[in-house]
């Protein structure tokens, strides 16, 4: 029993430390094909809402090791500096979090609007597609 | 009977998926219900006094990508004991803090219109207790301009990186609702802009005229901010100058008043906060205040402080717990 539950934590912590590889995609029908490091986090971070006049929406991914990573790599916060930021730019009226994306919902080719997410870089996505990263 | 099912609906909203500490309860795509309580002790000369101060609920969405908004009732000074005396106070008045519509057109061109924080400076930003890192406000923040708006602001980014932001608006009408509003205006306009230096600074400034009402008081405001933050902690300070004319009286009033804070991060949940503030309207008076700030999390907040006045009379410590949820 003491084995078995020194295996759960030593998988459970591999796990936490497991490196997820991320991709940025965007939508089939933005214009957009390229984004450079300051873009992705001045739009992930909703300071930025257009580019080149295309209005970009902004969905985060519900997985929370998928977050956890782009957060670290594109935003260089914490998940508790993210969610302090994200608190106060709503009830200063600032502006409202993103919502959360389900692929069953933006795994369409529904609608003519500019989406953007980060994924496991293996996971497959239709009428999406993946941003050079400049 | 009632806050019975009023206590199975929140505990519901809380238990459920759809509900995220700080964000607040999903109702569907286009509403998230959320809010916030606040709570404070003051211990002064002659008093003794708890005060359950703020309750307030929040509506939000987007209606349209390009379309949102956003509605707070608050309910302001709900309760009060002072142990001394032992005399309470009720009050169950609530009042719309906030409600408005936001409209994008473009990074440079975004429009607000209803009742709104008036956009100047940092601390006006900050009207929740959560949010600041002191219980108490600088006289800055209620004596100089009005906190809250009913009109229209046209915002936006001035350069393609969006370091250079506008606000420019005017409130030509009655407040959407006058209670618990600091100054009460005839009309109010200005013009402010914001500078992010870098990702650590910023500066900015801004310029209004309002008519207080009931009286023939016209003022113009000139005002100023700064800011430093990085991991070790911030400092920053906003000062305003008011002229005041009188018509009627035929009179010319001045007043300068400002604060200077400045904060420690001793880590990621605990705070050392200090701040001085002068405020020169017909005597020059000084206020210096040490301060403590505690969040277990971020939507979590307790604070204590210790104010010192130039009359000691006026010295008090405060205390303050309050949450978002």
């Amino acid at each position: 029993m003491r084995y078995l539950l020194i295996l759960i934590i030593l998988v459970g912590i591999l796990h936490a430390k497991e490196d997820v590889k991320i991709k940025i995609s965007v939508s089939s029908s933005c214009k957009l094909t390229t984004l450079d490091r300051m873009e992705i986090k001045e739009i992930f971070l909703k300071k930025r809402e257009y580019l080149d006049g295309e209005l970009i929406i902004v969905l985060d991914n519900p997985d929370k090791l998928v977050y956890r990573q782009f957060v670290k790599i594109y935003i260089h916060k914490t998940i508790r500096e993210m969610k302090a930021y994200w608190m106060r730019m709503l009830f200063t009226g600032k502006t409202i979090p993103p919502e959360k994306l389900l692929l069953t919902k933006f795994n369409k080719d529904n609608d003519n609007m500019c989406y953007i997410s980060y994924f496991r870089k293996n996971t497959k996505l239709k009428h999406w597609k993946t941003l050079e990263i400049r | 009977m009632k806050y019975i099912y009023i206590l199975i609906f929140f505990s519901a909203c809380l238990l459920s998926n759809e509900y995220e500490v700080g964000y607040g309860y999903k109702v569907n795509d286009r509403l998230h219900i959320s809010g916030y309580i606040s709570t404070e002790y003051s211990v002064g000369n002659g008093y003794n006094k708890f005060e359950f101060d703020d309750f307030a609920l929040l509506a939000y969405g987007s209606l349209s990508p390009k379309f949102s908004y956003f509605v707070e009732l608050e309910a302001s000074s709900l309760y009060s004991y002072d142990f001394g005396t032992r005399v309470s106070h009720k009050n169950m008045i609530t009042h719309v803090e906030r409600a408005y519509v936001d409209y994008s057109v473009s990074n440079t061109y975004k429009i607000r219109l209803g009742k709104q924080i008036t956009p100047i400076g940092y601390w006006n930003y900050e009207p929740i207790n959560v949010l600041r890192d002191t219980t108490s406000n600088p006289v800055y923040s209620y004596r100089m301009f009005p906190k809250l708006l009913s009109g229209i602001d046209l915002y936006g980014s001035v350069t393609e990186d969006n370091h250079f932001n506008y606000h420019v608006f005017i409130q030509a009408s009655k407040d959407l609702d006058e209670e618990a509003l600091n100054i009460k205006s005839v009309y109010f306009y200005g013009l402010s802009l914001n500078y992010d230096i870098n990702t650590f600074a910023s500066l900015g400034g801004s310029v209004g005229n309002y008519k207080i009402r009931n009286t023939n008081q016209i003022v113009s405001l000139f005002q100023f901010n700064a800011k430093y933050k990085n991991d070790v902690g911030e400092i920053k300070t906003e000062f305003a100058y008011n002229s005041v004319n009188d018509d009627t009286l035929n009179t010319n009033k001045q007043s300068f008043v400002g604060y200077l804070q400045g904060k420690y991060n001793i880590n990621e949940k605990h705070a050392l906060i200090s701040r001085y503030e002068y405020i020169n309207e017909e005597d020059i008076r000084h206020i210096a205040i040490l301060g403590y700030s505690y969040r277990p999390i971020y939507a979590v907040s307790l604070k204590a402080e210790y104010q010192v006045h130039p009359d000691a009379l006026h010295d008090k410590i405060l205390m303050s717990f309050s949450i978002l949820f």
